[in-house]
């Protein structure tokens, strides 16, 4: 079940002096097992719009719609227990380091499951699977989350959120403030579950890593939504771009495609896939 | 979060947005002034009640004018202080059983005098048997109803002041302690951040809230462990991260070169204009008022006193709406 937004808009501080609108009127799908990335400027409604999702916000206007789910704040529409929202759709926030609070790094993973009833046994035993798959190693798992490093307190935050079995799973910024292995890490992690079958919703400012890894991008301006597209049709064949900036190997294609190549974009992802799109035009000569 | 809304700066443009906060906070301490004035007339405590009762009415008048003026939403009002009920509760339970208890009777001998014992709470079942003073009723009210006036006064005052000029004004009223060495900027520095924070901690609050709930944490339901369990889950990222944060600050202002004993100047300047005159002569005339009818002993029955009173709401109304015309209140961009 894809997920619905039907007009919704959002205005931070509703009837009082300090309104102020984050989304107007959005309409947009986001389709089940996809790997979605949310652009656009900073300031645009890129956050606001995926707290949406399990309703930590609700829209001042419309609705959202996640399977069964009705997010609105008509209280007649709306799905009464939001709490199995927030199982199905786990939200990792900008920070997200700032969120641990328990004694041990495998308390604070385990502590989301037993919100959900999970005896602590299988809490725990959750945790343990959720950490070794966002690459924390055992040795860790009695520490203080406080004694981590920054990128290292992200993976147990997110490993946090992954304990609850989400089958979407939102990241607000997840390689913000990262190394360039750990940017690659954390999005080659996100594609393996992609790969197993959950949604993955990126909010990012790095367009490079929208065309390796989105299958789909919504592009926001201002409140609103300006473009939903593959990253090859934003990208590649696109002039207007949004003042997004240009990936790289975008810029390759784009310079080649001046000098007379022309190469075939959908399928042109990273460097690999663009050297051997250029091998297979170089054959076919 | 919305109820945090009582006492926030409102971004309009009124004429009490415009006065000096020297003058706003002083023109408010002299009101709470006239506001808990005793009138302490023998043996006639019901006189003492009522004009209570008439020199609060004149204040919550002024209030509610001030309100109107500046733009604070009374209806808001109202809403925030729905947030302290348990307190006026508190205050008024704590009153009728200790302002006017037996012993306490002594103090308020009078008004025992006149009031006497009015109705007994009895549980046979405790062999309870506890009695009720209409003194001690009268007091709580008048307690509770001066306590809701001045909370009002200073709502009025942080709304319609940014707090950034509230400090300059404490700065102001402490220089003169500044001769005797006393920290005076450094305190209003440390006021001011603290008051650029509560704001940022908020927010901060908010986002830890939204974090935890996508945990599953629920913070409004529950059983009573599980809601303390969700409190630490708030409390400390919080703590922790107002740590940092105050760390890195102190760290940056240094980095930037902050001296607290270097003599600095403002870039916004404090100044006083006719408007502040006018108010800060009205408030005084106000509690001057208050002090002669205390003093001697004038009361509602007095003669000439309706007369007085009129008088005052009509200086009241007048200026209000000469101040009114001569300045429009008009919504700014924040
Ligand atoms: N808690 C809040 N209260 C009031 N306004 C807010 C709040 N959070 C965000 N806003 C406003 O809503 C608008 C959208 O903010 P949002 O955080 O969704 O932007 P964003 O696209 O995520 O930006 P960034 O890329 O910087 O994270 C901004 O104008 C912001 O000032
Ligand atoms: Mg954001």
């Amino acid at each position: 079940m894809p997920i619905n937004f039907k007009d919704v808009s959002f205005t931070y501080s509703y009837k009082t002096p300090f309104e102020n609108v984050a989304l107007n009127d959005i309409n947009a799908t986001i389709l089940d097992k996809s790997f979605t990335c949310i652009v656009g400027k900073t300031g645009c409604g890129k956050s606001t719009l995926i707290q949406q999702l399990n309703g930590l916000l609700l829209p001042t206007k419309g609705e959202v719609i996640v399977d069964e789910f009705v997010v609105s704040s008509n209280r007649k529409r709306r799905t009464k227990k939001l709490a199995n929202l927030r199982k199905k759709v786990g939200i990792v926030f900008q920070f997200s380091e700032n969120q641990l609070f328990e004694e041990t790094v495998l308390d604070d993973v385990a502590f989301g499951p037993t919100n959900f009833k999970v005896s602590k046994e299988e809490a725990r035993k959750i945790a343990k699977e959720c950490l070794l798959k966002v690459g924390i190693k055992e040795e860790y798992f009695e520490k203080s989350p406080f004694e981590l490093s920054g990128g290292e307190k992200r993976r147990v935050a997110i490993a946090g959120i992954l304990a609850l079995s989400p089958s979407i799973m939102v990241l607000d910024e997840p390689t913000a403030g990262l190394d360039p292995e750990g940017t690659k890490e954390m999005m080659e992690l996100l594609k393996k579950m992609n790969e197993s079958g959950t949604t993955v919703i990126v909010v990012t400012h790095d367009m490079n890593l929208v065309l390796t890894y989105a299958t789909n991008v919504i592009v926001m301006s201002d409140s609103r939504i300006v473009k939903e597209a593959t990253p090859d049709e934003l990208f590649l064949d696109n002039d207007e771009k949004y003042s997004l900036e240009t990936p790289y190997i975008a810029k390759v294609v784009q310079e080649l495609d001046k000098k007379g190549i022309k190469l075939d974009t959908k399928v042109i992802k990273d460097v690999k896939s663009l050297a051997s799109e250029i091998a297979r035009k170089r054959k076919n000569k | 979060m919305n109820n945090m809304i009582l006492g926030r700066y409102s971004p309009y443009d009124s004429f009490l947005h415009r006065l000096d906060p020297r003058n706003k906070i002083v023109s408010m301490i002299l009101l709470m002034v006239a506001l808990f004035f005793q009138f302490n007339l023998p043996g006639t405590s019901i006189t003492d009640f009522v004009m209570t009762f008439i020199v609060e009415g004149v204040i919550l008048f002024i209030v509610i004018i001030s309100m109107i003026v500046a733009h604070v939403s009374i209806k808001q009002f109202f809403k925030s202080l729905k947030a302290m009920w348990f307190v006026v509760l508190l205050l008024f339970i704590i009153n009728i059983f200790i302002v006017a208890s037996p012993s306490s009777a002594d103090w308020t001998s009078t008004m025992y005098y006149y009031y006497g014992e009015s109705f007994r709470i009895q549980v046979p079942a405790w062999n309870w048997d506890y009695p009720i003073y209409w003194a001690s009723i009268y007091q709580s009210i008048k307690i509770v109803s001066r306590l809701i006036i001045m909370i009002s006064l200073t709502m009025i005052l942080t709304s319609t002041t940014k707090p950034l000029d509230l400090t300059f004004a404490f700065e102001w009223f402490m220089s003169p302690l500044k001769l005797i060495k006393f920290p005076a900027h450094e305190i209003a520095m440390t006021l001011s951040i603290a008051l650029r924070f509560i704001p940022t901690l908020l927010d901060e609050t908010d986002r830890i809230m939204k974090a935890q709930s996508s945990r599953g944490v629920d913070f409004k339901h529950g059983r009573v462990s599980l809601r303390i369990k969700a409190l630490v889950a708030l409390i400390i990222p919080l703590f922790i991260s107002a740590f940092q944060r105050s760390e890195e600050l102190a760290d940056a202002m240094e980095a930037r070169g902050y001296n607290p004993r270097a003599k600095r100047t403002h870039y916004h300047k404090l100044t006083w204009s006719v408007f502040d005159s006018v108010i800060i002569l009205f408030t005084l005339a106000i509690l001057a008022g208050v002090i002669v009818i205390s003093v001697m002993n004038i009361t509602y029955y007095t003669p000439t006193f309706l007369g007085w009173l009129f008088i005052a709401l009509a200086i009241t109304i007048t200026m209000f709406i000469l101040l009114g015309i001569f300045s429009s209140t008009r919504k700014v961009a924040k």
